[in-house]
């Protein structure tokens, strides 16, 4: 027998290069709000607390999105329960959820909570039709497997529906988060929260230099975001189901 | 001898999406004996692989009636894969002791019983891989490991051999008759390789498809070793070809 193969690191960070790149995507975006700052006379101060509020308020609706779109996904995915569930489901995420703003202000006022409120009702859908497809694509033999070694309860949440349904997550995650960015500003204008991107946007509206500026700003954001966090986990969600 | 599994007129009936049925088997009657080497023989599509899932209990929907020995449960059952079915997030360890930290949480001593099998199937060195790093044959190799962990009364086989190259196929079956003799377990096996069916079996139920059914159950009573070149093993190879093909 042949000494074990050498183990694949499917990870992104292999080399120098990668390191350099990674640290170019963080300092760019901050060198970039630098001169922004110092061009529109904009204290850095306030750009930055009302970035920092507004990816405060979408992490947390991120982190309540994948834990509520993974276990929903998890109850639902098969059986009879998702012959009910998932149409319902398929409603309930066309549902124009602006139109429902202002109840949700009537509720939460115009609060942060209202907001997260609403990337949830954003985010969620994404992240739970894709770990479905996860789900529904794991193979019979997988599942006869654990059956008849006996695989059941928590056991088979840890060690079988969790690890097959980490790419539908990243690739939920990573699909909702685009369509967040939308409703993060926008629902911050239309609640009217006084503090975050939407209100930056909305107070300099009539400023196209410096809205200009703010949307190249997010954009930059949301490629160190991506470059940093969701693809190196996209790479390796990939790998742990590789067969 | 005694019987260990008893199945009396097991009928399977699909549907397919336009809800025509389909009649995957009819009126099966057998009889497994314990510590015997049991053979099912037949075409692609004759229900062989189905009969195989009725009577290892992953498959609960059939008619009929099923009956184990007293004292013998599912969870005395193990099963080996065509397609292996690792796990591939679980290394080769954890794939092999699946049956085992399942059940419980593993103890020393099972950590001892996982490790000497992936010895005895020439896995020591590679129990900290993921099955991605393995040939198709290792990969078999902790599918028969992660069968033999549980101490199986019954262990089932599902065309194990048909996704490997001849050679590795020869040497695995040689390792699992081997293996079979120092466990003393029942073994219960389909495949649709007449030469297989010969070289391991003690009896061998040939099967007919449209619908699925035994035609006919040979006592193979070649000497073991059996010699695959000898007069005798050609002849009951001839003997299942004009069964199967007819």
């Amino acid at each position: 027998m042949s000494a074990p193969a050498k183990r694949h690191h499917h990870f992104i960070y292999n080399r120098y290069w990668h390191v350099f790149v990674t640290l170019l995507v963080v300092v760019i975006p901050i060198i970039f709000f630098l001169i922004f700052a110092e061009i529109t006379k904009i204290t850095f101060r306030t750009l930055f607390s009302d970035i920092g509020i507004s990816l405060v308020r979408l992490a947390i609706a991120f982190v309540i999105s994948i834990i509520l779109g993974w276990v929903c996904a998890v109850i639902f995915y098969r059986g009879k329960a998702s012959t009910v569930a998932l149409p319902i489901f398929d409603v309930l995420q066309s549902v124009p959820t602006f139109a429902a703003l202002p109840f949700a202000v009537m509720y939460w006022g115009p609060s942060p909570t209202t907001v997260i409120f609403f990337l949830v009702l954003a985010m969620i859908w994404p992240v739970l039709f894709s770990v479905i497809n996860s789900l529904k694509l794991i193979k019979g033999e997988y599942y006869e497997a654990i059956t008849i070694y006996g695989l059941s309860g928590w056991k088979r949440v840890r060690y079988f529906l969790f690890p097959v349904s980490v790419p539908g997550l990243i690739t939920g995650a990573i699909i909702g988060l685009g369509d967040t960015w939308e409703a993060l500003i926008a629902t911050e204008i239309i609640v009217g929260v006084k503090t975050g991107l939407g209100p930056f946007f909305n107070s300099f509206s009539n400023n196209p230099t410096i809205t200009m500026f703010a949307i190249l700003g997010v954009l930059l954001i949301i490629f160190a975001i991506n470059r940093i966090v969701f693809l190196p986990l996209l790479e390796r969600s990939h790998s742990l189901v590789e067969e | 001898m005694s019987s260990i599994i008893i199945e009396q007129n097991i009928g399977k009936t699909f549907r397919n999406f336009r809800g025509k049925k389909f009649h995957a088997l009819e009126k099966v009657n057998l009889e497994i004996e314990e510590g015997e080497f049991f053979v099912l023989l037949g075409p692609s599509g004759c229900g062989k692989s189905t009969l195989l899932r009725i009577m290892s209990g992953l498959d609960s929907s059939f008619i009929g009636s099923q009956t184990y020995k007293a004292g013998v449960d599912k969870k005395d059952f193990s099963f080996v894969f065509q397609q292996f079915a690792l796990l591939p997030w679980l290394t080769v360890e954890e794939n092999a002791g699946l049956g085992l930290f399942a059940d419980h949480t593993l103890t020393a001593e099972d950590k001892k019983t996982v490790s000497g099998l992936l010895k005895t199937l020439g896995l020591e060195g590679f129990s900290h891989q993921y099955p991605r790093e393995l040939s198709g044959g290792m990969k078999q190799r902790v599918g028969i490991a992660r069968a033999l962990a549980v101490k199986p009364k019954v262990m089932f086989l599902d065309e194990p051999f048909s996704a490997l190259d001849s050679f590795t196929a020869t040497a695995l079956r040689k390792e699992l008759l081997v293996l079979w003799n120092e466990y003393k377990m029942t073994v219960v096996m389909v495949t649709h390789n007449i030469e297989e069916a010969v070289q391991l079996a003690d009896r061998i139920a040939v099967m007919t498809s449209r619908p699925g059914t035994i035609d006919a159950i040979l006592q193979n009573t070649l000497p073991r070793p059996r010699d695959p070149r000898s007069p005798e093993f050609f002849a009951m190879v001839d003997k299942l070809t004009a069964l199967v093909t007819k």
